[in-house]
């Protein structure tokens, strides 16, 4: 083992009960994870596809914005990767759209790990694809924590769900390369103060594109495809 | 709220780290745990005093390192601490917000102390 060594007892010298020897260890407690990660982005890479891994709320409209965007931008051949924890039925209203899509049922894991969609991949026919979609489990807390070996992190929020979500969550929102606000067409009746979020969301997430949409409407879409088009450009070609 | 499986797995990395040096019995796991790691200190402790058992971390103590969220700030040239729960990175210099992140989302084990 390289990344472990014996150091010191002189690190203990401030404790009474110095009994044991230190062993120092040095490893990330989700390196498995991360090293997983690491090897799907390499994969999806290969495969000149570009990988977004859409994470928000539960009712936050993930799934009817990833309908939205498998419909209107069907030139894409995107694949599905749907986190749930306990039913498909977000796979099946994405699969009428004719899209590829694979299920992840959870089973009551908060979240999703990279090796859950590496063996999701493997289901998944992805030569000639250009866009892999994960929509991970609705949850803005640990979903923070997992690289899944994406190229685009897509925070959605929605207009009904308070301006200062990015301050309750700011460790989803700090890594966040995109943030799409939703539900934009009902804005008015609920009362929604865009400028209060876009402070909140410059505070927390300087980095972060913001874009505002109505998945319902299609309002705003564009905006977001021209984006996505930029990135695509940018995505290596297929190897071979 | 993941604390659990993240106990486990420190658990996990403390009993290999034993292991591969013939130790018998773990008595402290020291874990650095970044202001936004995502992870609650006290419930990572609860989550850890059950993860531990019936392995030779059996009665560790685990000893949290908390790490304060630490971001660069270009035209300053500068790294700063950030000091809000919220995680506004405010520059102290100019005052420019910063999505420059250099420490504070790490969650390792540090090391173990073993008999």
């Amino acid at each position: 083992m390289t990344d472990r060594r014996t150091i010191g007892i002189s690190l203990l010298s401030d404790r009474d009960d110095d009994r044991g020897r230190l062993l120092e260890v040095e490893k990330g407690v989700l390196a498995r994870n991360q090293e997983i990660a690491t090897v799907n982005r390499a994969r999806f890479a290969a495969l000149g596809l570009t990988v977004l891994n859409v994470v928000s709320s539960p009712g936050s409209g993930k799934t009817a914005f990833l309908a939205r965007l498998l419909h209107d931008r069907a030139d894409l051949r995107a694949a599905v990767i749907v986190g749930d924890l306990a039913t498909d039925n977000d796979a099946e209203r994405l699969r009428e759209g004719g899209a590829d899509v694979v299920q992840i049922t959870t089973g009551g894991v908060c979240h999703l790990e990279a090796a859950m969609v590496s063996g999701a991949a493997d289901r998944l026919e992805l030569a000639g694809k250009r866009l892999l979609i994960i929509e991970n489990v609705g949850n803005l807390v640990c979903p923070a924590a997992y690289d899944l070996g994406e190229g685009l992190r897509v925070v959605l929020v929605s207009v009904t769900e308070g301006e200062d979500k990015p301050l309750k969550y700011p460790r989803m929102f700090k890594t966040a390369d995109l943030v799409v606000i939703n539900k934009i067409d009902i804005a008015e009746a609920v009362g929604f103060d865009a400028e209060a979020l876009h402070t909140n969301l410059e505070a927390v997430c300087p980095q972060a594109t913001v874009f505002e949409v109505s998945a319902r409407t299609g309002e705003g879409m564009p905006a977001f495809y021209a984006h996505l088009d930029r990135h695509l450009a940018t995505a290596a070609a297929p190897l071979g | 709220m993941h604390e659990l499986s993240i106990a486990r797995s420190v658990v996990d990395l403390a009993v290999q780290a034993a292991s591969d040096d013939r130790a018998e019995r773990i008595l402290r796991v020291g874990v650095r745990v970044g202001a936004f790691a995502g992870v609650d200190a006290g419930a990572l402790d609860t989550a850890f005093s059950v993860a531990r058992l019936g392995t030779p971390a059996e009665a560790a103590e685990l000893e949290i390192e908390a790490v304060p969220l630490v971001c660069h700030c270009e035209s300053c040239a500068e790294d700063f601490e950030v000091d809000d729960r919220h995680g506004i990175a405010r520059c102290p210099r100019c005052g420019v917000t910063s999505g420059d992140i250099r420490s504070g989302m790490e969650l390792e084990v540090s090391f173990v102390e073993v008999v």
